[in-house]
């Protein structure tokens, strides 16, 4: 391993594997899944960093790696309905409104992975703290689009979230 | 949005971050490692394969040196050679996405699980060619192995690697339409 590419990628290890293991969380339908998953995204990014030419910010190709092999994960694992209704089943009342501080992450998880596929992964990244124009840059879309995307998503997640305060 | 969407925006995204275990670099890196060797292995063994096969051929072919012989031995010459042939082929270009963008991650998706289904039905055809082939030899030739030994050695040589290729054929089939799906998934919310 050269010196370099070793510690570039302990230095995105270190800052955003964390998020890079929520983010395989969204993509995989078990934690076996995401555990699998994010050892991917990983080997896909050790792969990946000697085309990296610094056009964007470490974080946004770490995402973008992210999200592409999520989306490639996805077509290889057959869905599975039933676990994703498990992980969003939710005992706590009450619509989203009032009891957002008591959403707990599973909950808000089993929301995110309903989603449409573009609008998670905005969704996902805007929850990680991301502007739009990084959002943008890692979907490689327009900034504009990437808004327009997000709010829509939001709009739908709100959505899920309330089906879900309802019906518990 | 209002300053109430705002604010409720922030909180689940304060949810959201709520901090996992830390991630250790260096066990990701041992992760990493790990799955490097585990390729290389598998490259090796095909190699491996691929070179046993051309010695026992070669072997068969010397140390008989009766016509039979010869020509066992260049059957399983000619089929270890087209299949190791056939699986570099098959491979080239597949390795990694011509760049980071969703549509080249997709592009290859496609592309592997094209070249997967074609190498199921080319390697399922060859495979039930040689087993008719061995099969017509076992009805037409005296040999000191009862009938039922040949029926049980190539239906197991034959319904195996059949079996593995209709099944990766089909799953192959699957993981397109799958994917498909996800790209009009993608499209609907462009």
């Amino acid at each position: 391993m050269s010196s370099d590419r070793e510690a570039r990628f302990d230095r995105i290890i270190a800052a955003d594997g964390a998020a890079l293991r929520r983010l395989a969380m969204t993509y995989g339908q078990t934690p076996a899944d995401a555990d699998d998953l994010f050892q991917e995204i990983c080997f896909a990014l050790w792969r990946a960093l000697p085309s990296f030419r610094g056009e964007s910010s470490e974080r946004t190709f770490a995402f973008r790696i992210g999200h592409n092999r999520g989306l490639t994960f996805r077509a290889r694992r057959r869905p599975a309905a039933a676990e994703i209704d498990h992980q969003l089943r939710d005992e706590s009342p009450g619509p989203v409104s009032l009891a957002t501080a008591a959403l707990n992450r599973e909950r808000l998880l089993g929301a995110v992975r309903r989603l449409a596929e573009g609008h998670r992964q905005v969704v996902m990244l805007s929850l990680e703290g991301l502007p739009h124009t990084e959002i943008a840059q890692v979907l490689g879309i327009t900034e504009n689009n990437a808004a327009v995307r997000l709010s829509r998503a939001r709009t739908e997640l709100r959505a899920l979230l309330d089906e879900k305060g309802a019906g518990a | 949005m209002t300053a109430v969407q705002d604010r409720e925006w922030e909180s689940l995204s304060a949810t959201w971050r709520t901090p996992l275990d830390p991630v250790d670099a260096g066990w990701v890196r041992a992760l990493v490692d790990r799955h490097t060797r585990r390729l290389r292995l598998v490259v090796a063994m095909e190699a491996l394969v691929t070179v046993a096969g051309v010695i026992v051929a070669v072997a068969v072919m010397v140390s008989g040196r009766t016509a039979a012989a010869i020509g066992w031995g260049l059957a399983a010459l000619a089929h270890t050679l087209v299949v190791a042939g056939f699986t570099a082929w098959n491979r080239a270009g597949v390795w990694r996405p011509l760049s980071e963008a969703t549509r080249d991650y997709l592009r290859l998706a496609r592309e592997r699980c094209l070249r997967q289904r074609r190498a199921a039905w080319i390697l399922g055809g060859l495979v039930a060619v040689e087993g008719a082939g061995l099969a017509l030899w076992a009805l037409t030739t005296e040999t000191d192995l009862p009938r039922t030994t040949w029926q049980l050695v190539i239906g197991l040589a034959v319904g195996g690697p059949l079996a593995w290729s209709i099944w990766s054929g089909r799953s192959a089939g699957r993981r397109l339409v799958r994917l498909s799906g996800i790209e009009q998934a993608l499209a609907r919310v462009a």
